[in-house]
């Protein structure tokens, strides 16, 4: 039973995984929003786009190409949104000379990504954790159906119990007014059974039912009687 | 590159920290004290390979 004025518990949501990588790879930290955690969210999407936005700044916006740095767009690519985005407004950046920070630039770029393959596996934690405390609110809820169920089957056991109490007098009752009437019937049919038998005249030898042996005299098969 | 050029990665340091500090944990103490534990870590792992090389070269080439 539920405490007076507590509110009902909910059942833990149990978001998709596939959506919470998929909105995760497209902007850092979504992913983390979709499955409940606005302040991380905003954690994540500060720091891993910050990373690459001042990685592409330290590029001269020419560090995310797809002929020039084909092997960083691998790392970068973790992160799907900026780094499409990148892709798209600086396609027609031409670096006329190469920056002396151009190599942090571009480490600051693919540690961003790889970064955020970490934010996703922190959001998937999450959903596992969504998915576990769905499974034990399930699992609760159940046994607290089967409970009422029992509870409600033995309430109507007890009560067919206490209505057999109730009626066995008058069953026992009509039973006694059932057996008179047929024991009436049959005295009417067969002039009863209880009547006692004539007495035999005066004189008359004892007769015996048929199937009723005499009684033998005292002594018969001793000595005496031979 | 310079030693001091190393400095170029302490901001890149501090966000791998404050991210991986972050992943798992829900406090904001939790996750500022593994932020911190992280960051040394990184400091001491490239300030002391950075170190060594330089030694190295310093005493052998």
């Amino acid at each position: 039973m539920m405490p007076p004025g507590a509110a009902p518990i909910r059942r833990p949501r149990c978001p998709s995984a596939t959506i919470t990588i998929l909105l995760g790879w497209i902007v850092p930290g979504l992913g983390q929003l979709y499955v409940g955690r606005p302040g991380k969210a905003a954690w994540f999407f500060l720091w891993v786009v910050g990373t690459f936005a001042l990685g592409l700044y330290l590029t001269g916006f020419a560090g995310v190409h797809r002929e020039r740095e084909a092997l960083w767009l691998i790392a970068q690519s973790f992160c799907g949104g900026p780094t499409a985005a990148s892709l798209w407004w600086t396609r027609d950046v031409v670096p006329l000379a190469r920056l002396a920070t151009y190599d942090v630039g571009l480490l600051y770029t693919g540690v961003a990504g790889l970064l955020n393959a970490i934010v996703l596996s922190d959001a998937l934690g999450t959903v596992e954790d969504g998915a576990r405390a769905a499974a034990s609110f399930d699992r609760i809820e159940g046994a607290r159906a089967a409970h009422a169920e029992a509870q409600l089957r033995a309430a109507e056991a007890e009560a067919a119990e206490r209505d057999a109490l109730r009626l066995a007098p008058e069953a026992v009752a009509s039973e006694a007014v059932a057996s008179e009437a047929v024991e009436s019937a049959l005295e009417g049919a067969f002039g009863g059974f209880d009547d006692p038998a004539p007495p035999p005249p005066e004189g008359a030898p004892p007769t015996f039912p048929d199937d009723a042996t005499p009684p033998r005299p005292s002594g018969y098969g001793t000595e005496e009687a031979r | 590159m310079r030693l001091v050029e190393l400095l170029w990665f302490f901001p890149l340091a501090i966000a791998i920290a404050l991210v991986v500090g972050a992943v798992g944990r829900r406090e904001p103490r939790a996750i500022l004290r593994s932020a911190g534990r992280t960051l040394w870590t990184l400091v001491a792992v490239v300030a002391g390979v950075g170190i060594f090389i330089r030694l190295l070269v310093v005493f052998f080439v």
